[in-house]
């Protein structure tokens, strides 16, 4: 404990500035794989997207699907620590701003996502010269941009109130904002596939509520995991009963996930007929394995919620784990499964760019997963993923997002 | 490479554009902000006429097409694409095989040079050598061995697609050198039947008893028999023709084991075994007799049914053998000598005795008598007779069709006009002869012949040939059956006298290899023991792999050309579109080369159009008008005049009558065999060699694999369409599912096809359309192409000796899923 | 509603199932090798050209399918840019080649499963020089393509060319604003049914049944 003290009271002596040379060494291997996933996007935009295993009937693969991942993602820390301070409830202040830089870093990986899936990055200025205002996607790059401006002044806000120069009222209109703003965000990204009339498993109402939730499941999850890792490396001091009550709220979060997706599985199932064929290519089909990792491991994640004994540090941590991964199988399942039915599945003439595995014609095309990526998606998604990391971890050294001593106690 | 070489995007037309311009606001309301006008801001740039293209007539040449006209848009003096000709012959568009012609035309198979083996044969090793080198070293070869063994030493093969001027013509040098022809043996039996009942107007062409044009007699008929046919996949450009026809009323009934796009548009589909039309059709006969449904008038007038045949010799009795002297008639055009007029005897019923055929007007179609103290008994008493052991009870088994459908069959037969249409896939069993002439009769019994909507519906074959042109010297080939060829190669004998040995090959655009029956055989016992293999050909095939030397040829449309198709009705005139591409060269400048280079050329003193000239010049085409000039300016001319054919009972037989019964049986080729031709003189059923249930052969492989003419290609031909081959991916065999589920197969595994001749590996496509026991492959893809064998590898050789044809449909297989193992 | 509505109406009767239409929209297009904008499904087995059901009850249909040029098109209102649009003179559904982002947003939204394609990678040829019409769009690497209704030959006063070039004249295109048109009288007088109406897109191609 006095050791934390003392690293505490050292931080604040020195501003901002934290770590040693684990931090140190993290940023350049976050740098170095950033560097490197640019080399593999730059070899992607020069060899052609063909390099990914996507093709014209599975049109989006593992970007998207890292993209609304970490849609989610970013979701946690901005509602953690905005809802309290917007309900005017006694919070995590302490957690908050590594929370919202948390959301922050999300948000520029889920917007690098939709970038690196892009065949035409160099054309990106044509969304603000032409933008079509009815499309889902310009809707979801207003909201993200807007979101990701409202974290940073969020943030900014917070910083300066701890300052004493913007009034806690400021900070709550602030936080507000933020919160609508966030619920929209997972609104809107869910109404890029649930608008689609296209893919029956992606055309429900229940998508934007439900992304609510996923986001929720993950971005507790996620503050969960960053808050007792930076407790146990003394960046912050969060006392165990605002960690117990992150993690109920977890477990609430969970439980609402999962009563959406029986709620879907039985809506779509219930009639027979081709909502069925969803029901069945998630339960026994393709796309079983995510389907089970998901409903065992939040279901897990619940227990571990739940049971007070269980709520020992390392549960917690594996508990919020579990949701997280829960979370990328159901995008996994939501991304695939899309496209895993189709609509018109009638014999045509195929080559190696109408489907991933397409040899066997189009009924061996939808035998497995219809996508599975490959190493470049894999490699790509890593470059992304370090980018993340490296902010995060520049963000930690170099901005004052540690709690304020007095909050310690 | 790329698309980015392509002129310009946009519009051309300004007026277009503009009233798409001028509304072009409501595109925001209905989504994205101002998308019309921004496509529109792109300047179109160059015209299609700036880019300094130009449009020329062009056509398909495959040899049993239609050989389509079309126009080819050409640019930078090469040719980019194909677009239909609204003024085309009966509004003829091209199939996809024409679309594809200038894709396959620069493809990556196409030879480019002249080049030679340098590693094994078949090894696909190469050197590129000059004209010159290839020319020399081929004429230094071939010297030697006409000098010592004589030209018949060299065998040449040449293909389908030389039905045209500038290919067929130059084999005038093969004539001059009078090399040894290998015929293909392809497609004959069927029409070898009919004309040994109906004649022949011309020597050595596949003409049917029918009217013309088919596009304008379908609307004749009544009733369609369509005979093992598919023009749906075929002749795709006739399949309008017949639907409407059926919208008309007339009724379509097709005859096929397997599901077809026509037997599931046929009123009527009747499901018969494989390998047993004869029998059918010879069923149908004793019905329509015994219901007394034929023909009697014309059985009488243009028949041979009421000759009196002697017991003794089964010949017709003859004016002569009553003591009357023959007389001589008008001189015969081809052998230059008189005609021996020695009429047959019938018996006359308003006379109640013999009479010279010529004279009677009431001969008696039915009867036995004896004449001059010889029993006689008329053609059709025999026939009928004959007819008697095919009873629709007896039948019934063997075509596996209902005795009632078998009576109904015949009476739709009955029901005129009637149209027979037939694909070559029946023929292509050994009995194929038989189907042939059973047809005959069928026409003959029915009197379905020479009258609007009745016969055989066009399907005439091979090009016209100037043998003034053709044999300059007066020398010949000699023609050997490729299927007797690994016989006379191994006896050195050929009718019955000793024969050259054969010492070198040239293959020129022929399938030679894989194109024929029993590829490996062909391999093993011919192509390894020649010396010296030369093949000339627009793309690389299984010949050109088994080559020493491989010469390039021109393309379609790299020179001006002339088709004298049948099928078309038309002379057809093709401009040279383009230059050869790479170095390749006509045929017929090729055939000048190699003359010079073994000093006969004196014959080719001239240039592409000088032979064109030379080969049109014949009378009769001069009366109708008909040269190179009108054809320049034309593009088709009509030679075959319009109708009804055989309107005036005249028939090219023999006797000038329809023979049913065929008194002296010839086979199509003579190879000096010794045949007994007693059975052959009425048609009848006898069981394919292999492909039925009691051979040995189908004991061990009890599955029957026949080839379909995949609508891609034109036999081998377009097995270098990448578009193609995209549709069709790579070999595949289309199975019944109950077949494959017998034997643990499932759609899309690969399947090894495999008898004692051979193998193939290809792709099972499970097909409820394919009649249970028999498997279905499109044929004409290139050894290389396989993932190890062949499927040309599995039919055998064997032949019918009257039909010398190739039965590519009787052929016994067995499948079982592929191991990976290699060839 | 666009002042005219063009599209196509293919009678699957007449259709033999030959890839002519494909085959002549690859030509004409000079489209990249492995993609297609137009093609022959095959409603039967599960193989091209293969019958479904069980011997002499067996069925097949062939149905050749491209873009719908809907009325109501899902890849217009999702593009981010506009890039595919309706134009509002012809009611055809028209892709900007130069605008695309290359998102697939479009492809994500179409109900008609590939009857849009995406260059993934430079168009690849296996000729060497440019084939096809010179009107014809070029073609770019990482865009969305499709059927364009052969802008460039109406824009010529020419009918699509798999309408003049269907060797079975089973395709007929033509205004279905216009009641005296051939494509309107055809769908008055046979019967004939959509692609997946029950999505709502209003396609502009009717297939005879």
């Amino acid at each position: 404990m006095s050791e934390n003290t003392q690293a505490a009271k050292a931080a604040k002596a020195s501003a901002a500035t934290f770590g040693g040379k684990g931090l140190n060494l993290g940023i350049a291997v976050a740098a170095v794989v950033t560097v490197a996933g640019i080399g593999l996007w730059i070899m992607q935009l020069t060899g052609g997207l063909v390099q990914t295993n996507m093709r014209n009937l599975d049109s989006w693969g593992l970007y998207i699907t890292m993209f609304m991942f970490l849609v989610g993602l970013s979701a946690g820390g901005l509602i953690i620590s905005s809802v309290p301070r917007a309900f005017g409830m006694k919070g995590f202040g302490g957690i908050s701003k590594v929370a919202v830089w948390t959301s922050i870093c999300c948000t520029v990986l889920a917007i690098g996502f939709v970038v690196v899936d892009l065949g035409q990055p160099l054309r990106l200025w044509e969304l603000f010269a032409y933008s079509n205002l009815g499309s889902p996607l310009m809707w979801d790059i207003i909201v993200l941009a807007t979101y990701l401006v409202l974290s940073i002044v969020y943030l900014w806000a917070t910083l300066r109130a701890e300052a004493g120069k913007v009034s806690n009222t400021a900070l709550r209109v602030v936080s507000v904002i933020a919160l609508v703003c966030a619920v929209l965000v997972h609104s809107v990204t869910a109404w890029i596939f649930g608008l689609q009339q296209a893919h029956e498993f992606w055309h429900t109402a229940l998508l934007a509520p439900w992304f609510v939730s996923s986001a929720l499941v993950c971005g507790t999850a996620l503050v969960l995991v960053v808050v007792i890792a930076l407790r146990r490396v003394g960046y912050l001091e969060l006392d165990q009963a605002y960690v117990v009550k992150l993690v109920k709220m977890l477990g609430a979060f969970v439980l609402v996930d999962l009563y959406f997706f029986g709620c879907d599985l039985l809506t779509a199932g219930f009639p027979g007929g081709s909502g069925a064929e969803v029901v069945t290519m998630l339960v026994s089909g393709p796309l079983a394995p995510f389907f089970w990792v998901e409903i065992v491991g939040c279901a897990l994640a619940a227990v571990v919620c739940f049971v007070p004994k269980l709520r020992t540090n390392p549960l917690i941590v594996v508990a919020s784990l579990l949701a997280i991964v829960g979370i990328l199988c159901k995008r996994v399942q939501l991304l695939v499964g899309g496209f895993q039915i189709p609509n018109i599945d009638y014999a045509a003439p195929m080559s190696s760019l109408t489907v991933t595995d397409w040899t066997g014609g189009m009924a061996g095309a939808y035998q497995g997963m219809v996508y599975t990526p490959s190493p470049l998606e894999f490699g790509v998604v890593l470059g992304v993923v370090g980018l993340g990391a490296l902010l995060l971890l520049v963000g930690l050294k170099f901005l004052p997002l540690r709690p304020p001593v007095e909050d310690v106690h | 490479m790329s698309g980015t070489k392509s002129p310009h995007a946009g519009l051309t037309r300004r007026s277009f554009l503009k009233t798409t311009g001028a509304v072009a606001g409501a595109a925001a309301v209905a989504g994205g902000a101002l998308p019309a006008m921004q496509a529109l801001a792109a300047d179109s740039g160059a015209s299609a006429a700036d880019a300094g293209e130009k449009v020329m007539p062009g056509r398909c040449f495959f040899g049993g097409c239609f050989s389509c006209n079309y126009n080819v848009t050409v640019r930078d003096g090469r040719a980019v694409k194909v677009s239909p000709d609204p003024d085309a012959l009966f509004g003829r568009r091209p199939c996809l095989k024409g679309y594809s012609l200038p894709q396959r035309m620069y493809s990556q198979e196409r030879i480019k040079y002249p080049m030679k083996r340098v590693g094994e044969r078949g090894e696909n090793k190469w050197e590129r050598i000059s004209w010159d080198e290839a020319i020399a070293t081929i004429t230094e070869k071939w010297k030697g061995y006409i000098d010592e063994f004589g030209g018949q030493s060299i065998l040449v093969s040449t293909g389908s697609s030389g039905a045209r001027f500038t290919v067929s013509g130059a084999s005038r040098l093969e004539n001059i050198l009078q090399f040894t022809n290998v015929e293909m043996c392809a497609d004959w039996a069927v029409y070898h039947g009919l004309h040994r009942v109906y004649g022949n107007p011309a020597t050595g062409i596949m003409t049917a008893p029918g009217n013309e044009p088919f596009e304008e007699d379908i609307f004749n008929a009544k009733t369609v028999f369509m005979w093992g046919n598919n023009l749906s996949e075929t002749y795709v450009q006739r399949w309008r023709y017949l639907m409407e026809a059926q919208k008309q009323g007339a009724k379509i009934i097709s005859i096929d084991p397997n599901e077809t796009t026509v037997s599931a548009h046929a009123d009527e589909w009747y499901a018969l075994r494989p390998g047993s039309d004869p029998a059918l059709i010879l069923s149908m006969v004793q019905v329509i007799i015994e219901e007394d449904l034929h023909d009697v008038a014309y059985l009488k007038r243009d028949t041979v049914g009421p000759f009196l045949v002697r017991e003794d010799t089964k010949e017709f009795l003859r004016m002569s053998d009553l003591g009357v002297a023959p007389t001589e008639g008008p001189v015969n055009p081809q052998t230059r000598k008189p005609t021996i007029i020695d009429p047959p005897v019938v018996w006359d019923a308003a006379a109640n005795k013999e009479m010279s055929s010529a004279e009677s007007t009431d001969p008696a179609l039915e009867g036995s008598w004896t004449v001059a103290g010889i029993k006689v008994t008329t053609a059709y008493s025999l026939m009928v007779e004959s007819v008697q052991e095919y009873k629709p009870e007896t039948v019934a088994d063997i075509v596996e069709l209902s005795s009632e459908d078998i009576r109904r069959l015949a009476r739709l037969a009955t029901e005129g006009p009637v149209s027979h249409m037939f694909g070559l896939g029946l023929q292509a069993y050994d009995n194929g002869l038989q189907f042939g002439s059973g047809l005959g009769l069928l026409l003959a019994v029915t009197g379905m012949v020479g009258k609007p909507g009745a016969g055989v519906q066009a399907t005439a074959f091979m090009g016209m040939r100037n043998a003034q042109f053709l044999f300059p010297t007066g020398t010949f080939t000699t023609t050997i059956p490729v299927l007797h060829l690994p016989e006379v190669m191994e006896t050195g004998m050929f009718k019955g006298k000793k024969y050259p040995p054969f010492k070198s090959l040239y293959i020129r655009g022929s399938a030679f290899v894989g194109g024929r029956p029993d590829k490996n055989k062909l391999i093993a016992e011919i192509i390894d023991k020649l010396e010296f293999i030369v093949c000339l050909d627009v793309a690389f095939t299984d010949s050109a792999l088994y080559a020493d030397i491989v010469l390039p040829a021109a393309h379609y449309y790299e020179v001006e050309d002339v088709y004298g198709s049948p099928l078309s009705y038309h002379m057809q005139h093709a401009p040279k579109i383009v230059e050869p591409a790479f170095e390749a060269k006509p045929d017929l400048q090729v055939a000048k080369l190699l003359a010079e280079g073994l000093g006969v050329g004196k014959y080719f003193e001239g240039d592409d159009e000088s032979w064109l000239r030379a080969q049109l010049d014949f009378p009769a085409l001069k009366a109708q008008g008909i040269t190179l000039d009108a054809l320049r300016e034309k593009k088709d001319m009509r030679y075959i005049p319009a109708g009804v054919a055989y309107k005036d009972g005249k028939y090219y037989t023999p006797t000038g009558k329809v023979e049913f019964y065929c008194e002296k049986p010839r086979p199509r080729v003579d190879l000096g065999l010794d045949l007994d031709v007693a059975p052959e003189r009425l048609p009848r059923f006898f069981p394919p060699h292999e492909a039925w249930p009691e051979t040995e052969t189908m004991k061990k492989y009890p599955l029957i694999l026949i080839p379909e003419h995949s609508r891609g290609r034109f036999h081998t031909g377009g097995f270098d369409g990448v578009w193609l081959n995209e549709i069709e991916r790579g070999p595949i065999v289309r199975m019944n599912i109950e077949d494959a589920k017998a034997r643990g197969i499932e759609d899309g595994d690969d399947v090894e096809v495999f008898n004692d001749r051979g193998s193939g590996v290809a792709r099972v496509v499970l097909d409820a359309g394919k009649r249970p026991g028999m498997l279905q492959y499109p044929k004409g893809l290139q050894g290389r192409q396989y993932k190890a064998g062949d499927l040309a590898s599995l039919c055998s050789l064997h032949m019918d000796p009257f039909a010398v044809n190739s039965s590519f449909s009787d052929t016994c297989v067995e499948v079982r899923k592929w191991d990976g193992g290699s060839k | 509603m666009a002042a005219q509505r063009f599209g196509f109406v293919i009678d699957t009767k007449q259709c033999v199932g030959c890839h002519t239409c494909a085959v002549l929209c690859k030509s004409e297009n000079n489209i990249p090798d492995g993609l297609w904008w137009n093609r022959i499904l095959t409603d039967g087995g599960e193989s091209i050209d293969a019958f479904g059901g069980s011997y002499q009850a067996a069925s097949r249909t062939f149905i050749p399918m491209a873009c719908q040029h809907c009325d109501n098109p899902a890849c217009v209102k999702v593009c981010p840019v506009g890039a595919t649009y309706k134009d509002p003179e012809t009611g055809v559904v028209r892709q900007d080649f130069d605008k695309c982002i290359g998102c697939r947003m479009c492809m994500a939204a179409c109900p008609y499963t590939g009857v849009r394609s995406f260059n993934w990678e430079e168009p690849q040829y296996s000729v060497d020089h440019t084939m096809g019409d010179a009107d014809a769009p070029a073609h770019q690497k990482h865009v969305v393509e499709k059927c364009t209704m052969c802008w460039h030959r109406l824009a010529k006063g020419e009918n699509p060319l798999c309408v003049d070039g269907c060797p079975a004249y089973a395709r007929f295109w033509g205004d279905f604003n216009d009641p005296n048109s051939e494509v309107s009288r055809l769908i008055r007088e046979r019967e004939h049914m959509r692609l997946l109406e029950d999505r709502g897109t209003e396609p502009s191609v009717y297939y005879l049944v």
